[in-house]
């Protein structure tokens, strides 16, 4: 796959034929320019701007690339690097704990995606057999293979972690703890965007696969009601921003899975990317100016500036979509969209008239409703417990007053680019008529209601996003994902060693047990010999000396019992006539009998460590290993073994070194050097050893 | 000339001559000069001795040779060589690295210096032949090495500890890998891998034994390479050892033991459906565990223990699709993930080995709070490496993640990949909770920066190569694609 991907790679070109007249990429570059002006207002006199501007000019760059981006592998550079500095710019407050949480958990979930997506354009690739999107998209595929069932699955995982579609929207509302500039243009106008915009890519690929047009279609549509739906119990002007946002992406997820769609998706994209980020500016100054973005405390304050309100209700209008604004064209392409799709089925249309009108609720609660009113704010002063008192003003940058409006008006101007096309699609322009009004007039009964029983909705609101979707839904999640690692941490790895020792016995058990129970050909031979009395009654002895060893209370008593299990052996090996195997087992065990006892003597007495249970469960763990170890031996003595090198060495030993004992003749004749060099290492480990030896010997004589 | 045509059939055992020697000159200058002999010379001496062997390895290849001694023992073949020289030059770098260290820790720079040198010897060993004797002396020699290094510091029980938890653990595998050999000799005759593959083909032979003498072998390499479920000396030894003997265990030994795997696996392809789906699994846990271990530890070292177990199941998934699939693989896959590998932890340590304190191991998170004022190299060295390790595209890290992930696809090893993703995605989280450590500047933290230890000419040449190579990695991709010309 590397040799398919790499002579071919060429590090600068990057777009291939996407570039050409991409209304994205001149969006991006606008949006970029708007929010670092912004941005510059609004970290004025603060130390954060060194470090949040520059990375916001690498965002957009990046994000400029990943829409102009033809290479697979580049475009999944550039979709990482966007949340990467998206991480570092929702961290901008780094001091705080909130902060530091929130984008953990963006860059957690967006890059578990980004890995899925990461595979699935890897898949993509290889079995489409070009990794440039501009191929890719004018080929057909056999969709019936399960394979590309698979890439789909991958592909959307990435894009709905990216976009924040259910059931990842999570870390959206979240990610609001990042200044007014960074919530405007990252999750709100561009960012967010990234998944649908990758869907439009790949429509042409896959629209006519039922698996990519079903899930889309129900997760996008979920989250606009999700979206929808929660934005209304939001107090937080920025959360309630950021859920219209998760709505709307919700929306054009909706209508981006198919190519017919493309038209309705890219004009929301700009529609919604000019008024969203220009609503999340304004929500900036309020915040600047007020040191408040809860809707409640706003709507107790007395002195709110006539620019503001100007301000926010030109933005709302913008966002409702008033005839020549951008969203007009928007919600009109839309229309005509959801009629073709759905067949003049007027379900459909009902749906998406009462979505319409919550999200108009939504937008005047946020831009207009705090800021309008006399009744509670008179409530606040005759009775007012709480104390609500005079703000003073504060002033702001220029430049931040001047985004928002440029914002706007580029929303009404770019409508020439938008409206161009409105009379090639259109279809039926009574029925827009009719959404228009009833979308209206929903509005307003939707509007009485809510303003009737609006602190009710709040208390709910504040409840289900602090109790259910905060806590439950991701803290309990990740805290739940802790408490089993710490668990599976305690029982795998408790520091003991030999519970480690264990671990490798049984482990060894189950792959030599494995191994022998799968490929041994014959079980056990029949002995060669008769097995006589006196042997048995060797054996008999080791496996009692072996059984004293672990049950004896005295350390000495156990070292000569293991020193009586090696001397069975010995004798063994000298009835199977094999005298210097005999000779050699002998001399080491009753060197390491001396030198265990050595050893032992300074240590303390025994302690108790290991209750019953572990004794018994120790006990039947080493039965069963030596158990293995012996079918192991018994089962390996029936194969046939390499006999070369014996029977070369038998027809030598007597004509070549004169010798009956071909063991004796190796050792002392064929492999004399070996032998001295065996006798100098053994010669100098007895010196070390004799010097350790004497080491104690003195340290004794000093303390004596 | 007569005595350079002697010399020649000798000129391939120069790099591990050098190596030898050097840790002979050590104790000679230790035994002349006494301590008084700088630190600095000790080290320098190390270096110079490994920079040898470095340039002997470089030039010995385009020499014509008839006669060659000792061929079957020690004959590296070009992947062997590079990796040869990666772990060359990061013990090298650990070197750089170590000599104030060393000095803060009060351990004797001549001992040290002269065991690290026999260690490296063991790991070419393992590395250089195709003879399981010679492996085995390989992984003895370093593993007795860093037994004694890891408790290197008398004074510290933890060290301890863990010196004598790796010698029993390590000692009883060892037995378990010369048993291995014994039973694949007397089933082959042999004790040459390549031999043994060619038995394995011709199927001339009792298969049987052989599969008994293969789960040995295995289970011996397995627990070098910190395998579930043989990894569990990782953590202990890792928080224990000294740091500059931490990072050398994540790096040089790690690699040793992945090349002495591979050769492993590459010899006993035709039994692959013995060990292809238990060692699957393995990797599969080792990768999923390993980092879920690694999310809950308090000390960074300990959690650094896991990651390393973690990555290194991803150089045995490289490992496995190279040998799964040897006609359309190249091997440069490996060698670029493990130089990757080996170069980010070598920076990361040497960061780290400022930080601890005078009597103890020990480096919980907040001990890394402040880094930024006490060294800006530093800390941006940790972030880098902390990206590089996480995979984020353009950093080597991500480069040699996307080699082996695209490698294992090709494979079909789809457990493998869907495994590795996920420990991926888990990873992210601890080593983003050391990046924001590293850059939390908390008023109340009670570390001055006086218990860290001098920065020196070394601490900013290793920093600066350990960044270059992360960043330069995906540009100079290319060239290194076919290195070992196959």
């Amino acid at each position: 796959m590397v040799q398919n991907i790499f002579p071919n790679f060429n590090y600068f070109d990057i777009t291939g034929p996407r570039i050409e007249n991409n209304p994205l990429f001149q969006f991006v570059l606008f949006i970029t320019a708007c929010t670092v002006i912004y941005g510059w207002g609004y970290f004025e006199n603060s130390s954060k701007r060194n470090y949040v501007l520059p990375l916001l000019i690498l965002f957009g760059l990046s994000m400029a690339g990943l829409v102009i981006a033809n290479h697979l592998l580049w475009l999944y550079f550039f979709w990482e690097c966007t949340s990467v500095f998206s991480y570092l710019l929702i961290g901008t407050y780094y001091e705080k704990k909130e902060s530091r949480e929130s984008s953990l958990q963006a860059l957690f979930i967006t890059g578990a995606g980004g890995l899925s997506l990461l595979l699935g354009l890897l898949l993509l690739g290889e079995h489409s057999g070009s990794y440039y999107l501009s191929e890719i998209q004018l080929q057909h595929f056999n969709l019936e293979e399960p394979i590309w069932s698979t890439i789909v699955v991958l592909l959307l995982f990435g894009i709905i972690t990216k976009s924040g579609l259910l059931p990842f929207q999570g870390w959206l509302p979240n990610a609001m703890v990042a200044p007014a500039p960074v919530s405007g243009f990252l999750h709100s106008a561009t960012l967010v965007k990234a998944g649908v915009i990758l869907i439009t890519f790949l429509a042409p690929v896959f629209q006519e696969m039922p698996l990519w047009e079903n899930s889309i279609l129900l997760l996008a549509g979920l989250t606009a009601w999700y979206g929808a739906f929660m934005a209304l119990l939001q107090n937080d002007l920025k959360k309630a921003l950021a859920y219209t946002t998760s709505a709307t992406i919700g929306l054009i997820g909706f209508a981006s899975w198919t190519e017919a769609g493309n038209l309705v998706a890219f004009s929301w994209i700009l529609a919604h990317g000019l008024y969203k980020s220009a609503s999340f500016y304004f929500v900036g100054i309020i915040e600047k100016k007020y040191e408040s973005r809860n809707i409640l405390k706003l709507r107790k304050l007395f002195s709110i500036e006539f620019f503001d309100k100007i301000i926010g209700f030109s933005l709302f209008f913008c966002c409702i979509g008033i005839p020549f604004t951008a969203s007009y064209y928007a919600k009109k392409h839309l229309v005509d969209f959801y009629l073709n799709l759905f067949q003049q089925n007027y379900y459909a249309f009902v749906l998406c008239t009462i979505w319409q009108s919550l999200m108009l609720i939504n937008y005047f609660r946020i831009l207009v409703f705090p800021y309008i009113g006399t009744r509670e704010r008179y409530q606040a002063m005759h009775e007012s417990a709480e104390g609500f008192q005079e703000k003073s003003v504060k002033t702001i940058s220029i430049w931040m007053k001047v985004i928002p409006v440029v914002l706007a008006i580029s929303s009404v101007l770019s409508t020439f680019k938008l409206s161009q096309r409105v009379t090639i699609h259109a279809s039926d322009v009574g029925i827009w008529e009719y959404f228009t009004v009833a979308v209206y007039g929903l509005f307003t009964l939707l509007f009485f209601m809510f303003y009737r029983y609006h602190h009710f909705v709040n208390a709910l609101g504040k409840k289900l996003y602090t109790e259910i979707l905060w806590k439950w839904c991701y803290k309990n999640k990740l805290r739940m994902i802790e408490k089993i690692a710490i668990m599976q941490t305690n029982i795998v790895q408790n520091g003991y060693l030999r519970y480690y020792l264990t671990m490798f016995v049984v482990a060894t058990i189950l792959l030599l047990g494995g191994s022998i129970y799968f490929y041994s050909e014959t079980f056990i031979r029949k002995p060669v010999t008769e097995i006589l009395i006196y042997e048995l009654i060797i054996v008999a002895m080791i496996i009692i000396a072996a059984f004293m060893s672990t049950i004896t209370r005295s350390r000495m008593a156990s070292i000569v019992s293991l020193g009586a299990v090696g001397m069975g052996c010995s004798v063994l090996y000298l009835f199977y006539s094999a005298p210097d195997l005999a000779m050699t087992q002998f001399l080491t065990d009753t060197l390491i009998v001396v030198v265990m006892a050595l050893l032992f003597y300074d240590l303390p007495r025994y302690s108790r460590l290991s209750s019953k249970t572990d004794k018994i469960r120790d006990g039947i763990i080493a039965c069963i290993f030596g158990g293995v170890i012996s079918i192991l031996v018994l089962s390996v003595t029936d194969a046939q073994i390499y006999t070369e090198v014996m029977d070369t060495m038998l027809k030598k030993t007597i004509p070549e070194a004169r010798g009956h004992n071909v063991v004796n003749v190796i050792l002392a004749d064929f492999r004399a050097i070996d032998t001295l060099g065996e006798i100098s290492v053994l010669t100098t480990a007895a010196i070390g050893m004799y010097g350790l030896l004497r080491i104690r010997t003195k340290k004794g004589g000093d303390e004596s | 000339m007569n005595i350079i045509n002697d010399f020649l059939p000798y000129l391939h055992l120069c790099p591990f001559v050098f190596v030898f020697l050097t840790g002979a000159c050590i104790l000679i200058l230790r035994m002349i000069y006494g301590n008084q002999l700088a630190m600095v010379s000790y080290a320098i001496t190390l270096a110079v001795g490994f920079i040898l062997s470095i340039i002997s390895l470089l030039f010995d290849q385009n020499i014509e040779k008839d006669y060659i001694y000792g061929e079957s023992l020690l004959n590296p073949g070009s992947f062997d060589k590079c990796i040869l020289f990666i772990m060359l030059f990061v013990t090298i770098l650990i070197t750089m690295s170590s000599y104030k260290y060393l000095e803060k820790k009060k351990i004797k720079a001549p001992e040290f210096y002269s065991l690290l040198s026999w260690a490296t010897l063991g790991a070419m060993l393992m590395v250089a032949s195709k003879n399981l004797l010679i492996i085995f002396l390989g992984v003895e020699v370093l593993s007795i090495s860093l037994y004694v290094l890891t408790s290197i510091t008398d004074y510290d029980a933890k060290s301890s500890e863990a010196g004598f938890k790796y010698l029993i653990m390590g000692g009883l595998m060892s037995a378990v890998l010369l048993y291995g050999v014994s039973f694949t000799y007397g089933f082959t005759g042999t004790f040459q891998l390549d031999t043994v593959k060619h038995i394995l083909v011709q199927e001339q032979y009792n298969i049987y034994g052989i599969k008994i003498g293969l789960i040995f072998l295995l289970t011996g390499l397995l627990f070098k390479s910190s395998v579930f479920p043989f990894h569990f000396w990782l953590p202990d030894v890792y928080q224990g050892a000294p740091m500059v003997i931490t990072s050398y265990l994540s790096t040089v030994s790690k690699t040793a033991a992945m090349s002495a795997v591979y050769k492993l696996l590459i010899t006993f392809m035709t039994l692959k459906d013995v060990w292809l789906w238990p060692f699957v699994f393995m990797i599969i846990f080792t990768m999923v565990l390993g980092s879920c271990m690694a999310f809950v530890q308090k000390d960074v070292k300990r959690m650094l223990a896991y990651s390393s177990m973690v990555n290194g199941g991803y150089m045995l998934t490289g490992i496995l699709s190279y040998v799964m699939n040897v006609q359309n693989i190249d091997q440069s896959t490996m060698l670029i993930f493990i130089a990757i590998y080996n170069l980010g932890s070598v920076g990361l340590y040497n960061v780290l080995s400022t930080l601890v304190k005078e009597k103890s191991e020990d480096l919980p998170y907040e001990q890394l709070h402040h880094l930024k004022q006490f060294s800006k190299l530093g800390w941006f060295t940790m972030v880098i490496v902390m990206f590089s390790f996480i995979g984020i595209p353009p950093l080597g890290g991500f480069v040699g993640k996307f080699l082996i992930l695209s490698d294992a696809i090709d494979s079909s090893l789809m457990p493998l990949v869907i495994a590795m993703i996920i420990s991926s995605a888990i990873s992210t989280i601890y080593y983003l909770k050391v990046v924001g450590h590293i850059s939390a500047e908390n008023q109340s933290a009670t570390i001055s920066n006086k218990v860290r230890s001098e920065k020196t000419v070394g601490y900013y040449f290793v920093n600066v190569v350990s960044i270059s190579a992360i960043v330069i990695a995906p540009f100079v991709l290319k060239y290194f694609l076919n290195i070992t010309g196959k």
